[in-house]
């Protein structure tokens, strides 16, 4: 998918666990792994900006665009 | 107070009393075939054209009955948008359609099987859109779920 989702990364420079994240945001563990996990079809903006609330940063710092390779 | 739970059970509890029936006409049809032959004054020598198509539908009306089962069962589970649901409805649909095929065929013999044969036809594709029904809500069920 084109889509990244850097989670791993931002909740290793925050220090945040991904259980402590997904209960601060208000979602369930198991839908936190299905988004770091890259498995998820869509973010609802609410969640999104909780995810940046939480962990002090930018969609932009979740978020990357890698266009897939043609092969 | 009737309930969704209690439609549910009564459609489970009427598709296996069908699957009975269907199951024990192996042994009632050559019976039902004399009356109904007698009962019109017909002649007995046309017992067997009479009867053979409806052994051979028994096959694919079980095999639809049994799926009929599964599906009700996996919805009395709340498993409805599930791919196996859909599977069970497109053999559903294809056990109508066998049976539309034999009863057309068995009109040559027997002309009042060509308004089976229609029936069947219009059963099948009524099912066959709700299996394409099924196939998008679960696209949709499956977007759904994975939004977080």
């Amino acid at each position: 998918m084109p889509i990244i989702i850097n989670l791993d990364l931002m909740l290793a420079k925050r220090k945040i666990s991904s259980l402590e994240l997904a209960q601060r945001v208000g979602i369930t563990p198991t839908n936190l792994s299905i988004l770091k996990t890259g498995k998820a079809k869509a973010v609802r903006f609410s969640t999104l900006e909780q995810i940046c609330k939480e962990l002090n940063c930018q969609p932009g710092d979740i978020l990357e665009y890698k266009e897939e390779k043609q092969t | 107070m009737w309930d969704d739970s209690k439609s549910v059970n009564l459609s489970i509890i009427v598709t296996r009393i069908l699957m009975a029936a269907i199951l024990s006409s192996v042994f009632f049809l050559p019976y039902l075939g004399k009356m109904y032959l007698h009962n019109r004054s017909m002649d007995d020598a046309l017992l067997v054209r009479f009867i053979a198509p409806l052994y051979l539908c028994i096959i694919p009306a079980a095999i639809a009955l049994f799926c009929l089962d599964r599906l009700m069962s996996r919805i009395k589970s709340d498993e409805v948008f599930v791919s196996g649901n859909t599977r069970a409805l497109r053999i559903i649909s294809w056990c109508c359609f066998v049976v539309a095929v034999i009863t057309g065929a068995a009109s040559y013999l027997y002309l009042p099987y060509i308004f089976i044969m229609a029936i069947m036809i219009f059963c099948g594709l009524i099912v066959r859109v709700v299996k394409n029904v099924f196939s998008k809500a679960i696209l949709i069920k499956d977007e759904n779920d994975y939004t977080i």
